[in-house]
């Protein structure tokens, strides 16, 4: 399955996501931001392997800004 | 020492918090929010663990608006100088500590009109609607005590809050001397803004403090490093990080953490109980004693919170508690940095003794007090003077 990257901003907006997905059954992990994927500078991603736009109405609703969306194999 | 100065900070802290902080500096000592790394990711882990906690205890709206601070006064200070502007109103109640009467002194120079509400003792109702009184169209902001630092009296924040709400007041909370000890449910009271001195009810380390939001703070007090959004000069948006500029206090955190699993392990109801009947005791003893000068009535479940005043007449209060640290009991004298609140019950010349217990405080802690301010009350009746 294709990987999703939701470039979150700070550390406790990826964990949040992370778990807030999770516990809706999305697999979902968290790392740094590597360089060139984020205009802004540092932040940090959640990265799944599911259903994208469910993840992302699920980040939405909960208040977690996406500060942009990567695909990655 | 037999500590009774938990007003201040608490002492002895648990196992649990010892064992914690510990192993934070061993464990999580890598910087949270900065770096890729595992030991990165574990210290960020254990921080937002510690937010979860504190949001679950608190009824906040989420985990991401529990903001890490140094204390409670700067969670307070955060509050106004990030809230406040020229032109604003806000209402503080008349037993603030200078965490609140200082900043608001300095923003009063600065256009922000402050007023004060008088606190009726024993009439919540009263106590209400002395701040409703003083609402004003510019009215942005009511921040009250809890409880007081000085007598323990309980301010009726339910009440407030939702008058607050009502009239579409933000709210905040100075909750130094009950988060630990008294229910708060940010939802339910209707609290924008709690200020919470992690050190003294929830016994974590000195120098560590939250401030948890429930409603938008456009300022930010403090500026810079947080870990994200580098390449730009403005704070990111985003909570709790928009307030938390350098490196946090993880091992600090930590301790938070291990202290509200404390708190949590023993109950609410347990440890107020616990401590209400041991002030209660305290207040029945000294009560007795002719030379003894009590400032409130008898302590009540819902009235007040743990914390006693008392002087020994004709007897400075530095004087008693210097003679109490003599016979090994530790107490507070003076102003308590409220001189609001001495104002109010009239010791702003003398100030009073402090006492307050923990969790971990005895019956025969207080029995020991109770004796050493018996022989100052027998030689006070005995003519010898100090």
């Amino acid at each position: 399955m294709d990987k999703t990257i939701f470039i979150v901003g700070s550390v406790t907006n990826a964990i949040r996501g992370r778990d807030l997905l999770r516990t809706n059954g999305i697999n979902a992990y968290t790392e740094r931001t590597p360089n060139g994927l984020n205009q802004t500078g540092c932040g940090y991603n959640i990265i799944i392997a599911g259903n994208k736009t469910r993840a992302e109405s699920l980040l939405m609703n909960a208040g977690i800004r996406i500060l942009g969306v990567s695909g990655a194999n | 020492m037999i500590y009774l100065d938990n007003a201040a900070t608490t002492s002895p802290k648990p196992q649990s918090v010892l064992v914690a902080v510990n192993r934070a500096l061993k464990q999580y000592s890598a910087n949270p929010g900065r770096s890729g790394h595992e030991d990165s990711q574990k210290a960020a882990m254990a921080v937002y663990e510690c937010r979860k906690r504190a949001a679950l205890l608190f009824g906040a709206p989420a985990e991401d608006k529990v903001v890490f601070t140094l204390n409670c006064t700067h969670a307070i200070n955060y509050v106004l100088k990030g809230l406040l502007s020229p032109g604003d109103h806000v209402i503080m109640s008349s037993l603030e500590h200078n965490a609140v009467t200082r900043p608001l002194h300095i923003l009063s120079k600065h256009g922000v009109a402050v007023d004060t509400a008088e606190v009726i003792f024993g009439d919540m109702e009263a106590t209400l609607r002395s701040f409703e009184r003083l609402i004003k169209p510019k009215t942005k902001l009511i921040i009250c005590t809890h409880a007081s630092n000085v007598i323990g009296t309980i301010l009726p924040i339910r009440q407030i809050g939702e008058m607050c709400h009502r009239k579409g007041i933000l709210f905040a909370v100075d909750a130094a001397q009950s988060a630990g000890i008294l229910p708060i449910d940010m939802g339910e009271m209707n609290i924008d803004f709690l200020c919470v001195a992690a050190h003294k009810g929830l016994y974590a380390p000195m120098g560590t403090g939250m401030l948890i939001l429930a409603a938008d703070l456009p300022g930010t007090l403090i500026e810079g490093g947080t870990g994200t959004n580098s390449i730009s000069l403005t704070q990111p948006e985003d909570f709790p990080e928009r307030l938390e500029s350098g490196t946090i206090n993880t091992p600090g955190i930590a301790g938070i953490s291990a202290g509200i699993d404390f708190v949590n392990r023993k109950g609410l109801d347990r440890i107020y109980d616990h401590e209400l009947q041991l002030v209660t005791r305290m207040y029945d003893g000294l009560s007795r004693m002719s030379s003894v000068q009590m400032y409130t009535d008898r302590p009540e479940k819902g009235v007040y919170a743990p914390v006693l005043s008392f002087n020994v007449m004709g007897q400075p209060s530095p004087v008693t508690a210097d003679m109490l640290d003599k016979s090994g009991i530790a107490v507070r004298a003076g102003l308590h940095c409220a001189p609001s609140a001495h104002k109010r019950i009239g010791t702003l010349d003398q100030g009073t003794v402090r006492a307050c217990p923990s969790a971990f405080t005895s019956s025969k802690d207080v029995d020991s007090l109770l004796m050493a301010v018996q022989k100052m009350d027998y030689k006070q009746k005995n003519g010898r003077n100090y």
